[in-house]
């Protein structure tokens, strides 16, 4: 027991002990971009980033060094990490569209999804939702199985039943993180082929910055589905996964 | 008689025929033009044999250029009315067309030459063309151009296209159509672009409908779309043969031998249909003259032959370290924009890479010298020169900015692969003279960031104002709300619960299912058990025979009911009996007292009476015993 609670008070303090760390980590690299130091100003942000803090100003800034060092599609990615952290902030959505439009690539847009995402959060709905669901199933079997025919309570169960599914089946519509965490961002320009090989049949050319949703690997290449709709194979070293894999 | 009107119909016409007049025409599209601009020469034979030594395809005479284009052949039919009867007028026409391309301006005359038509010799008229300088300007008359006369002594066939295998299609004379594909034969180089016509020959006399666009592509090469097709009439041999060409050009991108598979159109072809009791002539008659209701369209599929191609690989000699698959022909020039700028303005750059080659591969010239300017990525843009794209200029527009003081450019250098030379050849274009001020260091860079973009409208968190720099950085770290990149909805833990709360369902549900069954069992048990009580209670409290049988026959009812179980209540107690009770002495007691119970209560003549005490503990005993035993 005592070592459990030892154990507990060493991960709340090394909780508490990564804030400090980050936030100075985060100044340095913030001096260095001041500085024009791109470079090194990206590898903080990325070090913050690998100790796990997942903060949208951190994204936000590292989308901008890559945007200075002349990597607009890496840019993007970034841009799009702030965004899916923080829906709401304006800085990195305007920066997205910006580098999008820099790429040839279609604005990300503005859907309702997205303003709606601005003021809900969809991680709560869904817990609200499935607590409501789960709730209303109850509700249901308490009254199909009471002694006594409880008609209003089955009606009452049956409905917030289907209000809770209905607000979870909002937020997976709604949250574009569910979208995005099966594309990857085309970070250099590339020639999508009809099989995993240099010889394979070309596809189709895919520019910088382009997304696609990758269905399956193999070796050092992987089958996208391409914008058009086509399947190709393309060279795993020049896709980026729009969250970074340890997320998932 | 209907076929001797058509014979008298047909003679008239052949007499017409023989009487047309025979001239030659030199008919010229224009008589002025400019330096560079063609116009079209036409030699018109017109009711007379074909000419047996037209000019040279190529004449290149003193300032002007002259080119066969082709030849074609016509047969017109008029008839009309009017004049106290019929007029009828049949001509034939063959033309032979000239594209004249003026090299310089004066005053021209084509002269005229001799031809030999019908073992007759003809000479055509002179023709005068007017050339004008880039200013508008005339120079004095000079002396005509000579224009060799019967340098080929037989017919001139049509131009091939200009890098093609040997074609004859003067072989395939009266065939109703065919195809042929004009592509090199000879060996290429992987990436390299390789020209090809497509063409579609149709007999003037075969009229078709409903034609298809064809497709074209295949395996190891990438093919630029066929687009709208050129047509031109050409003569095969003696016949006028109507022309569909498509242009494309093809890229090989892999060595080895790639196979072009056959490119075909297909449409309809009207075929003659004599109609009954007509002579076999007028076959030819109905083709030609088509009329509504005679003839009927049959589907033609009119296809190339298969062509084979060998593609070899690039060369690894000599491959500069910035070759990024360009080949072809090509030329570099560089010019910026403006010379003097600012500090933090942008100076563009421009490289412009003109000539014949794979333009849709191109990749940008590689900027050498670039210490002191920040440089960006550059725009493109393509101005093709032909409907195929495999020559123009591509315009890279890199932009950059000085970081300090510069008075020239960075340089560019661009390499490609030759294959005419069989070698690869590196461009260099020299760095160009500007005034650039460097940005100082202190200052924000804001005149050479992005534009400011707006946010989207409307209200909320995104619409405030974002900065005038687009990558102005966060300045302190902000919250996610405990929000990461995965949704709850994906979350393992969520997933995990979900499923034991469906799980945990799945498993409660038949429970309660189960105990809800046996609750109301146990409840009819104890219901039927209570009744049980009551009529073994009324069998010793019984006055009369009426009310003993009544309590006897309860209590049968009420133990064949609890042995009935959840089954529900016994209708009928006789059946149950005859199911339950196996002993048939037992069954026969116990049915007689159901029937002796019934027959007090129905039967008008019986009446209740006293019980002997004999029967009441006969049938106490039967009914202890009927309660005691398993059934």
């Amino acid at each position: 027991m005592v070592r459990f609670l030892f154990a507990f008070i060493l991960l709340c303090a090394s909780v508490f002990a990564q804030a400090p760390d980050a936030a100075q980590l985060f100044d340095e690299a913030n001096r260095l971009y001041a500085e024009q130091d791109y470079e090194g100003a990206r590898q903080a942000y990325e070090k913050i980033v690998k100790s796990d803090t997942l903060d949208p100003a951190v994204f936000l800034n590292l989308g901008h060094s890559e945007y200075r060092l002349e990597r607009p599609a890496l840019a993007a990615i970034n841009y799009r990490r702030a965004l899916a952290l923080d829906p709401a902030n304006g800085a990195a959505r305007s920066s997205l569209e910006h580098v999008q439009r820099e790429l040839g690539q279609p604005s990300a847009g503005f859907g309702f999804a997205d303003l709606a995402g601005q003021y809900i959060s969809f991680d709560l709905l869904v817990l609200l939702g499935s607590l409501l669901f789960w709730a209303g199933l109850l509700l249901v079997v308490f009254a199909v199985f009471s002694k006594q025919r409880r008609t209003g309570l089955l009606i009452l169960g049956i409905l917030v039943a289907v209000i809770g599914a209905t607000a979870v089946a909002v937020s997976w519509a709604g949250d574009s993180r569910i979208a995005l965490s099966q594309i990857s961002i085309v970070t250099d320009d590339a020639v999508a082929r009809s099989a995993p090989a240099e010889n394979g049949q070309k596809l189709s050319d895919l520019k910088k910055g382009a997304p696609v949703r990758v269905l399956a690997s193999r070796d050092d290449w992987s089958l996208v589905r391409l914008p058009v709709g086509v399947d190709g194979w393309m060279p795993s070293n020049k896709l980026e996964p729009v969250f970074p894999r340890q997320e998932r | 008689m209907n076929l001797r009107f058509v014979w008298l119909f047909l003679a008239a016409l052949l007499l017409a025929g023989v009487a047309a007049r025979a001239e030659v025409l030199t008919v010229l599209s224009r008589n002025e033009t400019g330096v560079g601009q063609p116009v079209v020469l036409v030699y018109r034979f017109i009711n007379t044999d074909q000419p047996e030594d037209m000019p040279d395809p190529t004449i290149m005479a003193n300032g002007l250029q002259i080119r066969f284009q082709g030849a074609s052949r016509q047969n017109n039919f008029s008839f009309s009315f009017g004049g106290g009867g019929g007029q009828n007028r049949s001509e034939s026409v063959v033309e032979y067309t000239y594209l004249v391309t003026p090299l310089q301006p004066g005053q021209f005359t084509i002269p005229g030459f001799a031809v030999r038509v019908g073992g007759q010799t003809v000479r055509t008229k002179p023709a005068q063309l007017k050339v004008f300088g880039p200013s508008g300007s005339l120079p004095p008359p000079r002396p005509a151009p000579k224009v060799p006369q019967g340098i080929l002594p037989q017919p001139v066939q049509p131009l091939p296209p200009p890098s093609t295998q040997p074609s004859a299609p003067s072989d395939r004379e009266g065939e109703p159509y065919f195809a042929e594909l004009l592509m090199t034969s000879k060996p290429v180089y992987v990436g390299e672009v390789v020209p090809v016509d497509i063409r579609f020959y149709f007999r003037g006399d075969v009229p078709l409908s409903d034609v298809q666009h064809p497709t074209f592509g295949g395996d190891g090469f990438t093919a630029v779309p066929l687009g709208e097709p050129q047509q031109s009439e050409q003569m095969v041999g003696n016949l006028p043969y109507r022309v569909i060409t498509f242009r494309s050009a093809i890229t090989a991108v892999k060595a080895g031998e790639i196979e072009i598979p056959p490119v075909t159109m297909t449409g309809r072809m009207m075929v003659s249909a004599v109609p009954p009791g007509f002579d076999a002539f007028f076959d030819q008659f109905f083709q030609n003259f088509p009329m509504p209701g005679v003839g009927r369209a049959e589907p033609v599929e009119v296809s190339t032959r298969g062509r084979t191609l060998k593609v070899l690989p690039l060369p690894k000699d000599g491959r500069p370290a910035d070759f990024t698959g360009a080949v072809g022909q090509f030329s570099l020039d560089a010019s910026a924009d403006p010379t003097a700028a600012g500090p933090g303005e942008p100076v563009t750059l421009s490289l412009a890479v003109s000539g014949r080659g794979n333009f849709d591969a191109m990749s940008p010239p590689t900027l050498t010298d670039t210490d002191g300017w920040r440089t960006y990525a550059p725009k493109e843009k393509f101005d093709k020169d032909d409907t195929v794209g495999s020559a123009g200029t591509k315009i890279f527009d890199f932009k950059m900015v000085a970081r300090s003081n510069q008075t020239q450019t960075p340089g560019a250098e661009f390499s490609y692969f030759d294959p005419r030379k069989k070698e690869y050849v590196t461009l260099k274009a020299e760095a160009q003279q500007v005034d650039a001020a460097g940005r100082n260091d202190n200052e924000p860079d804001a005149d050479t960031l992005p534009p400011v973009v707006s946010a989207p409208s409307g209200s909320g968190p995104a619409s405030q104002a974002p900065s005038d720099d687009i990558t102005s950085p966060a300045a302190a770290l902000t919250s996610s709300d405990g929000r990461g990149f995965l949704p709850v909805v994906q979350a393992p833990w969520f997933r995990v619960l979900n499923l034991l709360l469906l799980g945990l369902a799945i498993i409660v549900l038949p429970v309660l299912l189960w105990l809800r069954r046996r609750r109301v069992k146990l409840a009819r048990t104890a219901e039927i058990e209570s009744a049980l009580r009551q009529a073994k209670s009324g069998l010793h409290k019984a006055a009369d025979k009426t009310e003993f049988y009544n309590a006897a026959a309860h209590f049968v009812q009420a133990r064949l009911e609890l042995l009935n179980g959840s089954a529900g209540t016994v209708p009928d107690a006789a059946a149950a009996l005859q199911q339950r009770v196996s002993d048939p002495m037992e069954r026969r007691e116990l049915q007689s007292v159901l029937a002796r119970r019934d027959e007090l209560k129905y039967g008008g003549g019986a009446a209740g009476g006293a019980l002997p005490d004999d029967e009441r503990r006969r049938i106490v005993s039967l009914l202890e015993k009927f309660a005691a035993g398993k059934y």
